[in-house]
């Protein structure tokens, strides 16, 4: 039967196990949230600091063509504006000051 | 002309995103964001934008005129840009609530955040990206000119945002970039022809600025023809269902009594509006309501680093040119151009033909 002395030298190398291993698990906790600050980027969003969160509420592809058909009559210079071929021939719309070229 | 399978057009989103109030607490406000396009045999094909335009839309009393219910003029004048048009607060999402008119500062916050979220939303969507030096431009006419140079104020004084958002420069047309001045106009000539802005600026700076408006009432500001409409009014404004044209025929109807052969039939003379007390410059509430003004004076308080350039009519008698000269004396012509319309026209003309200039040559 071990001696309570030895008992005591049992738990107390199981005690100083037991804290070798909270210590190394604590450095390793340490060092991974280190490495995790250093990675992530300043919060440098402007404004009101708000991250860049947003909630699509609706989303809608429409041709120019639909909003020019319902330009009235004496605005007729302005839709031909809109009309213009392009430089390279393949927009049917374009402005004076951006052409357009496809992806 | 072109191919005929290819169409040019727009690609819109309405999307929430997260800002602060005016008394600073957390809120939630819409926008939009719209890129260009093309169809090509009916397939959707992005482009990928030159530059990215936070557009501050003009002033409405209607919801349904809010860029995320509707498709705004701006719309049609920026180009191959992604543009950002933000909802101000009392209308979009926030409709119930009161619109904080000439609050500038809010109404910065507010936009910054929108363009924030805008471009996640952009990026996420459109897989082109931006084009390789890409710029962002400020725009608007008349409220929205004014919101513009706030937002423009906000950048430059946060050098920092203004290098992340390789900010350009503001180009705007007939805003109130100085309340006083506008104000004193208005006392100076005794009459105008946008009369809804009086309540609309009333409502905000008691909303805002209770601090300074305290021991005052609304009441106290009008006259005893204005308050047996105001409830009327209020009414229109608050339900956001009535246009200002609407809301200034009101007044044209109802409110107006004095009538002269000096009077022309869109003018209103401010007697017929205004409290003899607050036409009174050194009446305590006048002062008062001077002293809210100026913190929305867009001269003073700050100094650009970008170039503006400004756009006006001699002949706006809604917002007078008086507004675009004390940014010009403000500032100098090192950092602001003005350039005056091509017609000598009222506000909303000039306005228009501010966005054909926009729309032909660009920012």
């Amino acid at each position: 039967m071990p001696s309570l002395a030895f008992i005591g030298r049992l738990l107390h190398i199981n005690y100083l196990n037991y804290m070798k291993k909270k210590i190394y698990m604590l450095s390793i906790i340490l060092l991974m949230v280190s490495i995790t600050t250093a990675c992530t980027p300043e919060n440098d969003l402007p404004g009101n600091e708000q991250p860049p969160t947003y909630e699509n509420r609706g989303e809608i592809q429409l041709p120019m063509s639909i909003f020019l058909n319902n330009i009235p009559a004496e605005y007729a210079a302005f839709k031909n504006l809109w009309q213009m071929p392009s430089h390279n021939g393949k927009m049917p719309l374009h402005w004076s000051w951006v052409t357009p070229t496809l992806n | 002309m072109g191919n005929p399978d290819i169409k040019l057009g727009f690609r819109k989103t309405a999307y929430l995103y997260p800002s602060t109030d005016v008394d600073g607490n957390p809120i939630t406000l819409s926008a939009i964001a719209f890129w260009l396009g093309y169809f090509d045999n009916g397939v959707w094909n992005d482009l990928k934008p030159d530059n990215i335009c936070l557009m501050e839309h003009y002033t409405i009393t209607s919801d349904a005129e809010a860029p995320s219910n509707t498709y705004p003029l701006e719309m049609f004048i920026t180009g191959n840009t992604l543009t950002i048009m933000p909802d101000y607060i009392g209308y979009g999402i926030t409709k119930e609530l009161p619109h904080p008119y000439l609050n500038h500062d809010v109404c910065a916050i507010n936009s910054i955040d929108a363009l924030t979220a805008g471009y996640a939303l952009f990026n996420d969507r459109n897989r082109h990206g931006m084009s390789d030096g890409w710029k962002l431009y400020l725009a608007g006419a008349s409220q929205g000119a004014s919101n513009a140079i706030a937002i423009h104020k906000y950048l430059d004084t946060h050098p920092e945002l203004a290098t992340k958002w390789n900010f350009a420069s503001s180009n705007c047309s007939s805003g109130p970039y100085n309340p006083v001045a506008t104000i004193d106009k208005y006392l100076a000539d005794g009459k105008v022809v946008y009369p809804v802005v009086f309540p609309l600026v009333m409502k905000n700076m008691f909303d805002s600025y209770p601090e300074i408006m305290d021991g005052f009432t609304e009441e106290m500001a009008y006259s005893q023809n204005y308050l047996t409409v105001k409830s009327e009014i209020d009414n229109m404004l608050a339900g956001k269902q009535h246009n200002t044209d609407a809301i200034n025929k009101v007044f044209m109807d109802k409110v107006r009594t004095t009538v002269d052969s000096t009077l022309a039939d869109n003018e209103i003379y401010l007697t017929d509006i205004l409290s003899p007390e607050i036409l009174d410059k050194e009446s305590p509430i006048c002062k008062a309501l001077y002293q809210c003004l100026e913190k929305n004076d867009l001269t003073k308080g700050w100094t650009p680093i970008h170039p503006m350039k400004l756009h006006y009519s001699s002949q706006d008698m809604v917002v007078p040119q008086e507004n675009s000269f004390a940014i010009l004396e403000a500032f100098g012509n090192n950092i602001v151009t003005l350039e005056q319309s091509s017609i000598p026209a009222d506000h909303t003309t000039t306005c228009s033909l501010w966005m054909v200039e926009l729309f032909s040559k660009g920012f």
